[in-house]
């Protein structure tokens, strides 16, 4: 497994480049600080992240910082900074990217989302929530189209790539100080924080970032529509209740049957929530996903295996996969009881 | 006539004059795979079943450290298991890229086929297992069927046609 694992030094040593580079071509000065190259992470992983990385620099020193002129009239020093750091946290891959530019504009943004018709004008979104649009498809801020960037495809694909590799990019700002880029990663493509659960006396594991809550269910709290299918109130939200034994076509034994208290797994996930009956939940632990010969037809609701500490395969369910084809007919379903109503 | 080919070395097909098989029995029907995509023999394994899946698959068993599915062949031949059988084996096979074990009620031995002691499986209609074999083995008074882990795994596994890809 060790070898499979690289330090970022190289990757980052290709920002410098890039920096340099772009803040050429713009007329600009940028200092590159890189903290924690000697990080490594997944051969996998890091072939994918190379590509989201340059964006995200190349946008830190093009939309960024800030002209020399522009910076020595606000008081700051003329050349700018990008910091690229990278650490491990908690099993996870931290990438930030911070500049000391100008930050981004919530307002700016939500015009110009009003004017793509992204939002509507008087949608409620907070600054916080404004500043995520810039992951948008189709979204660049930038009047003028340079070289550089700025032609609105980018950033939604930096996006979807992280997301591919079952991570997650966030971006924090503040006007007139910079914007930060947080980048989270799994360590490697191979190694899950899993939930491992029992249907049916079968053990399964969970990843658990599919995993939002687990919650026990009274009976009386569900509510059952005919031809409807059932829910429940969770919070302030109705969602969809599904049953693991029974898209899996199990039988589970009688005592689960008469249980009065469900244990139930709430999922976030593609469209939304909705909450999954499970007989018990065992314990979490990491776990390595192996293949089961992925060829393998009608094996779309499982991610892999993997080998639980018994030696003992058990199969990682894929909870938002497994559901995908209910939770639309769920939502009309839905949909239905609402026009009804 | 059936042409011997290396089928993992796809586009250039080697012919052989003889080629090994392992023989086993599935009931009391004599079937032979091509040895060289037998990974290895074991005794029947713990597995873990797999929902939602063919009746024939019997599940998942840990082969050190490796996942790898078993298949009833009996079951999805349709072919009644021997009664009070205590050689039932598990025969690790690799097709294209993935370890398949099928259970098979006893390993015979290893056969040596000539290129004229085979026949081609004749298409009989309406016979489905039929399409699964090779070819016969006719050397012997009792025949045997040379299997195909190919065409006997096409309905259950995607495999990925190495020249369109």
């Amino acid at each position: 497994m060790s070898l499979r694992m690289i330090p970022l030094t190289n990757t980052f040593q290709k920002m410098r480049r890039i920096v340099r580079d772009t803040s050429d071509h713009l007329g600009k000065t940028v200092d590159l600080e890189v903290i924690g190259g000697e990080t490594e992470v997944d051969k996998k992983v890091l072939e994918s992240l190379s590509d989201p990385l340059v964006h995200i620099v190349r946008n830190a020193v093009d939309h960024g910082v800030e002209s020399p002129e522009q910076r020595i009239e606000t008081g700051k020093p003329a050349s700018g900074k990008v910091e690229i750091m990278a650490l491990h946290e908690g099993g996870k891959l931290i990438i930030l990217i911070t500049d000391d530019g100008g930050g981004i504009n919530a307002d700016v943004l939500r015009r110009k989302a009003i004017a793509k018709k992204i939002i509507s004008e008087n949608e409620v979104i907070t600054d916080q929530q404004m500043i995520q649009y810039i992951f948008h498809p189709g979204f660049s801020t930038k009047e003028q189209v340079t070289e550089v960037s700025g032609r609105g495809v980018g950033m939604d694909v930096v996006k979807t790539n992280i997301e591919k590799l079952g991570g997650e990019v966030k971006v924090m700002t503040k006007v007139g100080q910079g914007s930060c880029f947080r980048i989270e990663l799994p360590l490697t493509l191979a190694i899950v924080d899993g939930l491992i659960i029992s249907v049916a006396r079968q053990r399964y594991a969970l990843p658990l970032n599919q995993v939002q809550e687990i919650i026990s269910l009274d009976c009386k709290d569900i509510v059952n529509m005919t031809k409807g299918g059932e829910f429940l109130k969770h919070r302030t939200k109705v969602i969809p209740l599904f049953r693991l034994h029974k898209k899996l076509n199990l039988e589970i034994p009688q005592e689960e049957k008469e249980k009065n208290v469900l244990t139930v797994i709430i999922v976030k996930g593609g469209a939304g929530m909705y909450g999954v009956v499970i007989d018990d939940v065992m314990n979490k632990q990491q776990i390595v996903i192996k293949t089961l010969g992925n060829d393998f037809k009608d094996r779309d609701s499982y991610m892999g295996g993997t080998i639980l500490g018994d030696g003992k395969p058990a199969l990682i369910v894929d909870l938002i996969e497994t559901f995908r084809h209910e939770y639309k007919i769920k939502l009309k379903a839905q949909s239905i009881q609402i026009e009804a109503a | 006539m059936r042409n011997f080919q290396d089928e993992s070395k796809n586009g250039q097909e080697k012919e052989y004059d003889t080629q090994r098989y392992i023989e086993f029995n599935i009931g009391v029907e004599r079937y032979a795979l091509e040895l060289l995509t037998v990974l290895e023999v074991i005794s029947i394994p713990n597995t873990t079943p797999i929902p939602n899946s063919p009746n024939y698959m019997v599940g998942l068993m840990n082969l050190r450290g490796k996942i790898i599915s078993i298949v009833d062949v009996r079951k999805k031949l349709g072919i009644k298991p021997l009664d009070n059988n205590s050689e039932s084996a598990v025969i690790i096979l690799k097709v294209k890229e993935t370890s398949i074990g099928i259970i098979v009620d006893s390993i015979n031995r290893v056969l040596q086929v000539g290129k004229n002691d085979v026949d081609n499986a004749l298409e009989v209609r309406g016979q489905s297992n039929a399409q699964f074999i090779d070819g016969i083995y006719h050397k012997e008074e009792k025949m045997t069927f040379l299997l195909s882990p190919y065409k006997l795994f096409a309905a259950d596994i995607a495999f990925v046609d190495e020249k369109a890809a």
